[in-house]
């Protein structure tokens, strides 16, 4: 499997989708920089039923296209095991088992995939097998290539990896969705996704998360980033309750504009 | 963090640049380890062709010398074959003790008193040999004398002559035990 990623390598797409929550975003590159960036208010890609799809169409180009959805969809998992197995077939059945034991749901219906962390930790993310379909067969019809759908949340964590100093833990807002990542040794260790109607209880929740890592974790989160995808700054004054609690903002800039977005600077 | 590489998507794009130049790394990697092997076999070869050379060379010398060997074990052969001749015909004069002649002389000289004359005598060089002389005395008597002392050795008179001065004797006789 590496060594596909390694031979065959993927491209990446021009043209990116980010869809929010209750908004679209289309980001156009060339050489890796953003050129275009257009924002759709109101506008559901992760609801295909929703009626916001001929709207998104009428501004892609006809290129290869790309998706990243926000985390909402997803659900993400830690799994630590005693010792994991080399072969990936046993890993599966190692991980598929240990899921069945906390899911609820049918697992079947989900898009199931997980990392090696670690020599103990597997991360594991899943999606409504559905929904892809459903996203897919929108391109399909309008002709338009969709070579890539990905999470903005990973994405980030990705572009962080690659820091030389990354924070102790991001939080990425979009509208009232928050996704709170934390990390160490380089390593991600929690995620907790939340919907919070204010922003001082956006703020109360990051803080109670904060202190939950703290106990249960034994690290002492202090850094963060924000990823805020809203248009108009809004994260000022979750941060601004959040220095009270001893934690830190850093500049995401440092991580680029949009680390959301693969390939972009 | 290794990277996590997450793509949903059902149809993906290889980046052809990104294929061709890791093909093309790939390729060159295989050249340069190709090139090296090459270098290496070349540098092997070289190394065991002068190491034949030598071989070949040492081989000679070894051919030469086992030549050499052979040679002179041919020679050491023929030495030993001559020095076996050699020590068989000593061995074969000592076993004759041809050497005692001298012996036989001084027997003579014991055995012959004064007044007699030893005109002509011929040695057989071989033990036990045969000795003939003609003897000749002023009297009959030291003639008879010299019978009685050659008698214990197989004497043979063959004649004997009287003439006016003197008693002429052909006497043959021969020492079995020389060592006496």
């Amino acid at each position: 499997m590496v060594l596909n990623k390694f031979l065959l390598p993927e491209r990446l797409p021009r043209q990116f989708i980010y869809a929010g929550d209750r908004h679209c975003e289309i980001f156009t590159l060339a050489k890796n920089r953003i050129i275009r960036r257009q924002r759709i208010a109101g506008a559901v890609l992760a609801e295909p039923d929703a009626g916001s799809w001929p709207e998104i169409t009428a501004r892609l180009q006809p290129m290869d296209t790309g998706i990243i959805l926000n985390s909402d969809p997803f659900i993400f998992n830690f799994f630590e095991f005693d010792k994991l197995p080399w072969s990936r077939k046993l890993l599966r059945e190692l991980v598929d088992w240990k899921l069945q034991k906390i899911f609820p749901e049918n697992i079947e219906a989900y898009d199931h995939q997980f990392f090696r962390l670690n020599k103990k930790k597997i991360f594991s993310i899943l999606i409504k097998k559905m929904f892809l379909e459903q996203v897919e067969s929108l391109f399909r019809e309008k002709r338009m290539p969709l070579i890539y759908i990905g999470n903005s949340t990973l994405e980030i964590l990705n572009r962080l990896a690659k820091l030389k100093c990354p924070p102790d833990f991001f939080v990425e807002l979009d509208n009232s969705s928050c996704a709170l990542v934390f990390q160490s040794k380089g390593i991600p260790i929690y995620i907790r996704k939340f919907k919070s109607g204010s922003r001082s209880d956006m703020a109360a929740e990051i803080n109670k998360t904060v202190q939950f890592v703290k106990n249960s974790y034994g690290c002492d989160p202090r850094s963060y980033f924000f990823c805020d995808h809203q248009e108009e700054v809004s994260a000022d004054g979750i941060a601004a309750e959040l220095a009270g609690e001893n934690l830190s903002c850093r500049s995401a800039t440092t991580a680029g504009g949009t680390p959301y977005i693969p390939g972009s600077q | 963090m290794r990277k996590i590489n997450y793509n949903l998507a059902g149809t993906r794009k290889i980046d052809g640049r990104a294929f061709a130049m890791t093909v093309a790394i790939l390729l060159l990697a295989i050249v340069l380890f190709n090139g090296i092997t090459i270098l290496n076999l070349a540098r092997q070869q070289r190394q065991n062709r002068i190491e034949k050379n030598e071989i070949r060379f040492v081989a000679v010398k070894l051919e030469e010398l086992q030549q050499k060997t052979l040679q002179q074990q041919k020679e050491i052969d023929v030495w030993k074959k001559t020095l076996e001749q050699k020590l068989a015909f000593a061995n074969l004069l000592i076993g004759r003790k041809s050497f005692s002649f001298i012996s036989r002389l001084n027997f003579l000289e014991k055995v012959c008193s004064v007044g007699m004359r030893v005109h002509q005598l011929s040695i057989t060089n071989e033990p036990a040999g045969w000795m003939q002389m003609t003897v000749s005395a002023l009297t009959q008597n030291k003639l008879l004398g010299l019978y009685k002392k050659l008698l214990p050795y197989d004497l043979v008179i063959a004649n004997e002559n009287q003439s006016a001065e003197n008693y002429q004797a052909n006497l043959s006789f021969r020492i079995k035990d020389e060592t006496k």
